[in-house]
């Protein structure tokens, strides 16, 4: 029994290697092939370059993400946990993300729907960790939404099982949506079909948010249209909020 | 140099910074190239006895590599269709499956510099013919 479970991870070992070594190969292809092009189309330069620049940034993405997933497998997946606003920082990245959309002049709106900003909500997480979860899933959005608009809706909500309260964050979008052929494998490694994807970061943001005891799911708009993507984290109540809520103000 | 000296090809690739490369690097060499990134679309529009070689990706979303191959040889029985790949896996695979045909040397491996790409597409076309 034992046996036959090493043999299976063996196979899915050397199948994820097969497949990291080919998604490798794509972006070092482009970057070895363009650098020689180089001299020989100096009028188309800058062009050249762009796509040398991107296709390296890809490649580092795929070679930090294959390290992500490493770590995972090998139950390596190290949390530094501490106390942060989560509501604070999804506005923090939601204004960075508001910069980068400007800048690329695209008829797009990022809106943030979290309506009590007076009282933020505390989890206890690997801030650094959410930080990719929510970056991953505003790029992916970023990437396949070329007019509309993203939003992020942030809310409370009970965990039915543990009656315990969870902050419930869904990413949607007005894109292209998901190839329905990717749906049933989304949170699986390379389950991309975009050429610009490497298929690893919903399979990671998975892991990343199942490890700190929520979930990740995604879902359709109201309008059958773009993508939808929700996940959950326990929040933490601060003594002063759960003071509040026990004694409640007369 | 007239393109159609060293010959017409037809690359399909669903990268399109591959297809991109293709075309820059083989014209450059005088070839005349023709790209599409979407398998079906490369099907529909494809033009029997047109092209001297086509070189066709291996893992493509909507038809693989190797389903385009019988598709392109029903249209046109003559056709000289070559592999661009980086999966050894696929390479292999297929080669133990029902392609086994298919000669070794129409495999191109992914990734190859400018010069050996130009080189093994003109042995192809050349061989092959």
């Amino acid at each position: 029994m034992l046996n036959e479970e090493l043999k299976r991870a063996d196979k899915m070992q050397k199948e994820f290697i097969n497949i990291a070594a080919h998604e490798l190969k794509t972006p070092t292809q482009a970057i070895l092939g363009f650098s020689g092009l180089l001299k020989h189309y100096p009028e188309r330069r800058d062009e050249v370059i762009e796509v040398i620049s991107r296709n390296a940034a890809r490649l580092q993405t795929l070679i930090t993400n294959i390290l992500d997933v490493t770590k995972i497998e090998g139950q390596n997946l190290k949390l530094n946990i501490e106390t942060f606003s989560i509501s604070d920082l999804i506005s923090a990245i939601v204004e960075d993300y508001k910069e980068r959309i400007k800048s690329k002049k695209t008829i797009l709106e990022l809106v943030y729907n979290y309506k009590d900003n007076n009282h933020p909500i505390l989890v206890e997480a690997d801030k650094e960790r959410i930080i990719q979860v929510i970056s991953n899933l505003l790029s992916n959005s970023l990437q396949f939404t070329k007019e509309g608009h993203i939003t992020i809706d942030v809310g409370l909500a009970i965990d039915d099982k543990k009656s315990k309260e969870i902050i419930v964050v869904t990413v949607s979008d007005t894109g292209s949506g998901m190839d329905p052929e990717i749906m049933p494998r989304l949170f699986t490694r390379f389950a991309s079909k975009s050429f610009q994807g490497t298929g690893l970061g919903l399979y990671i943001s998975k892991s990343i948010i199942e490890a700190h005891g929520g979930k990740i799911w995604s879902g359709k708009n109201q309008d059958g249209k773009g993508a939808r993507i929700s996940f959950t984290l326990p929040v933490k109540i601060n003594d002063q909020v759960r003071k509040e809520k026990e004694e409640p103000r007369s | 140099m007239d393109k159609k000296e060293r010959g017409r090809i037809l690359a399909i690739d669903d990268e399109p910074d591959l297809t991109m490369l293709c075309k820059m690097a083989l014209e450059h060499y005088g070839f005349e190239v023709n790209t599409f990134n979407d398998p079906k679309e490369a099907l529909s529009n494809y033009k029997p006895g047109y092209y001297d070689l086509v070189i066709l990706d291996i893992k493509m979303p909507k038809m693989d590599g190797f389903e385009l191959y019988h598709e392109i040889k029903k249209k046109d029985a003559n056709a000289k269709v070559c592999f661009l790949t980086a999966s050894e896996l696929y390479y292999e695979e297929f080669r133990k499956k029902e392609y086994c045909a298919l000669d070794k040397g129409l495999f191109i491996r992914k990734p190859i510099d400018n010069d050996e790409l130009v080189s093994k597409v003109q042995k192809m076309i050349e061989k092959y013919s």
